[in-house]
């Protein structure tokens, strides 16, 4: 890839999910993150929760599954023990003021679409709480099984979130990223983790939940229409060593691009690259052919009707062989084999 | 002492308390049985006080109780393989105060108690409490008032979790009566009389009740921390009629009890058949057919134990080896962080190094019931 655009890339991507991150502007009213016990979304809940306290943004965390509510939040709401009306009138109280930002967090949406009457209504459901003072941070757990009417034409429910969803995040280990990554230079199946493995007993795989951070898959619906897709890095934070170092209050901007992760650029050399595949492709070919076409060489071979096509033109079949030649100048004709 | 010779070593890092609320999933597979785990658990928190007597830094001498709800093995079989393994007597421990058992085998199947709660039901408590009053006053407890712990500031269902005797309807009264072990609370020692999940949550109330109950009388200051153990709970999934309504119930119902006042840990035996986790496996690759394909039980067994392990701090991982059986290893155990082992970044660290870190290791129950864990190719040394 060329470094300009990488540049351009960096630029770009890496404000945008800042935005995304600190929820400003209200630039992505629903983000649908979506995980896994490859990597679980808490560390990045975590983030979106520290930098909506440094955006003076009111944090509002439904814990369905949360045993320990992370610290930070401004307002947690129990919804493990509410039922859907008691959860909507807890959360109109606390949106009430229009002024206000705020961010709702709900830490796992599969237990709530197992609700009774949940499932049919999500889209109604959610929409009510987004307004243009609030956004909407919703994890689903793609590993996690939620019901579906079998008999009814609707979609599953995670076709539905992903339908109504303005940014997509979707996490991964990084070390399953970077043997994936490996894998794939060397022209291998990408190893599976987990689930996948299909190993009896086997639920988490091995290098799940890096320790070391979240590799973010982003996908940004403009308005538009079109989408930005990009791979991000996101460390975890230094907890307090660093606060006091810093002086409380300090925030380090931490993400990056994927493709700018030390450990991810040496493990694919140069040229392979996630977001447009084959784009180093022909290249770095070694050898003493030249391998390559000329201009004129190929447009000449473009040019070239093949036999079976002009057996497709006219009659075709029954009409029996037919012998194809178009002489050249260098050709001499003969006239006594022509009458054989 | 023979309880510290029963914690294999390379576990005891694992199976230390954590410093905050948390839940442990083992998860288990046939042939590969999560039991030795669950008691190793056990006997870690119960052996504490007399092998850290001297030491007290780091909570590890804190005084550490145990109640244990099994819908695998009733009491004697705990007791008999707690004894052999460790040379602890629960029945000593459960008149002091430290352990409490609650048995959800023994009453579960009771015929004349079918009807599952549904979610609507369990939320707004119509169900009353299947026990009979005189076992929830018991004069050995004092009757205080329960607290939920603080992160959880509306309780539900209020009027149930008060002491007092509750409203008993004419047919539960029956229930009451047909109980088929009838036990006086104060031998730490509750029967489940159904598979209701409000039992189930009342009666795990009262034994925590109990193991903390000396903690009003005794004059330190310390707290009492309770660990949690669930053994299968799964076994309610298939029992129920209504699995569907079921699982979310009882997810919430353990969610509550692991945020119950001085509870410090929560342990829960799940088995992870491959049959258990297709519909998972499934619903992870997308296969919107396959995932139809699914029996009730089977999406819901999976789904449950998804969830746990996505609220899990630490997932352990039992399985078979691969390689067939082997007559020094039993299977394989594999420690992997859960959904929830990054819970704040306060005490990372002080904590990152051995805690929580992943590992897979190879075990071997032998026939006196000690285990051994060892790492690959360290085994038959020993």
């Amino acid at each position: 890839m060329a470094p300009a655009q990488l540049q351009h890339r960096r630029t770009h991507n890496l404000l945008l999910i800042k935005k995304l991150l600190d929820c400003r502007d209200n630039a992505s009213p629903f983000t649908l993150v979506i995980d896994s016990l490859a990597q679980g979304a808490r560390h990045l809940l975590r983030e979106v929760i520290v930098r909506g306290k440094k955006s003076k943004t009111r944090t509002i965390y439904l814990s369905f599954e949360t045993l320990k509510i992370p610290t930070g939040v401004d307002v947690s709401v129990p919804a493990h023990s509410l039922d859907v009306q008691g959860l909507q009138r807890e959360l109109s109280r606390h949106l009430k003021d229009p002024q206000q930002r705020s961010i709702l967090i709900f830490d796992s949406l599969n237990i709530f679409l197992h609700y009774p009457s949940v499932s049919p209504e999500l889209p109604s459901i959610l929409s009510s709480l987004i307004s243009p003072s609030t956004s909407l941070v919703a994890v689903y757990h793609s590993d996690v099984p939620v019901p579906h009417d079998a008999t009814s034409y609707s979609p599953s429910s995670l076709t539905l979130l992903k339908y109504l969803a303005t940014t997509i995040i979707t996490t991964h280990s990084l070390t399953h990223v970077l043997a994936a990554k490996q894998a794939r230079q060397r022209s291998l199946a990408e190893p599976v983790f987990g689930l996948a493995e299909e190993k009896e007993g086997i639920i988490v795989g091995l290098g799940s939940n890096d320790r070391r951070g979240t590799v973010i898959e982003m996908e940004y619906r403009r308005k538009s229409g079109r989408a930005v897709h990009e791979l991000f890095f996101l460390p975890r934070r230094r907890s307090k060593a660093t606060d006091s170092l810093q002086g409380k209050g300090a925030f380090i901007e931490n993400i990056m691009l994927l493709d700018d992760h030390p450990r991810y650029k040496v493990a694919g050399a140069e040229g392979f690259d996630l977001t447009s595949p084959g784009a180093g492709e022909g290249e770095g070919i070694d050898s003493t052919f030249n391998l390559g076409l000329t201009e004129r060489q190929r447009r000449d071979r473009e040019g070239v009707v093949l036999p079976y096509f002009d057996a497709q033109n006219e009659g075709g079949v029954g009409e029996g062989g037919r012998i194809l030649y178009e002489m050249g100048v260098e050709d001499d004709f003969d006239e006594e084999e022509d009458e054989i | 002492m023979s309880a510290e010779k029963a914690l294999p070593p390379l576990l005891t890092q694992y199976l230390r308390l954590p410093p905050e609320v948390s839940l442990s999933l083992v998860t288990s597979v046939l042939g590969a049985s999560a039991n030795w785990v669950l008691e190793r658990y056990l006997i870690a928190a119960l052996a504490g006080p007399s092998r850290h007597g001297e030491e007290t830094e780091a909570g590890a001498g804190e005084d550490t109780r145990v109640v244990l709800v099994s819908w695998m093995s009733n009491w004697d079989s705990w007791r008999t393989e707690i004894r052999r393994t460790s040379g602890l007597d629960i029945a000593k421990l459960a008149q002091q105060h430290r352990f409490a058992f609650v048995d959800g085998l023994t009453g579960l199947l009771d015929s004349s108690n079918h009807r599952v709660p549904t979610k609507e039901e369990y939320s707004s408590g119509e169900i009353p409490i299947k026990q009979s009053p005189q076992s929830i006053r018991s004069p050995g407890t004092t009757p205080t008032v329960l607290n939920m712990s603080p992160i959880d500031p509306a309780p539900r269902k209020q009027g149930n979790l008060s002491p007092g005797p509750p409203e008993l309807k004419q047919d539960s009264r029956s229930a009451s009566i047909r109980r088929p072990v009838k036990l006086p609370a104060e031998n730490g020692r509750y029967v489940l009389s159904s598979d209701s999940l409000i039992s189930l949550e009342n009666t795990t109330l009262r034994a925590k009740e109990f193991v903390t109950a000396t903690q009003a009388s005794s004059e330190d200051s310390k707290e009492p921390r309770v660990l949690l153990i669930l053994d299968q709970p799964d076994l309610l999934l298939s029992t129920t009629q209504d699995p569907s309504k079921c699982f979310p119930a009882l997810l919430s119902t353990i969610t509550a009890l692991s945020q119950l006042q001085y509870v410090q840990a929560t342990v829960v035996g799940v088995g992870a058949d491959p049959h258990l986790t297709a519909a998972a496996t499934a619903e992870l690759d997308r296969e919107e057919a396959a995932i139809r394909a699914f029996s009730p039980l089977e999406s819901h067994h999976s789904a449950f134990l998804m969830s746990l392990a996505h609220r899990a701090r630490v997932v352990f991982q039992l399985r078979r080896l691969e390689s067939g059986w082997a007559s020094d290893v039993s299977g394989v155990l594999r420690v992997s962080p859960g959904g929830a082992w990054d819970s704040g970044d306060e005490e990372v660290a002080s904590n990152e190094g051995v805690e929580g870190q992943e590992k897979e290791m190879l075990y071997c129950v032998k026939a006196d019931g000690s285990v051994k864990v060892f790492e690959r190719g360290a085994g038959g040394v020993g």
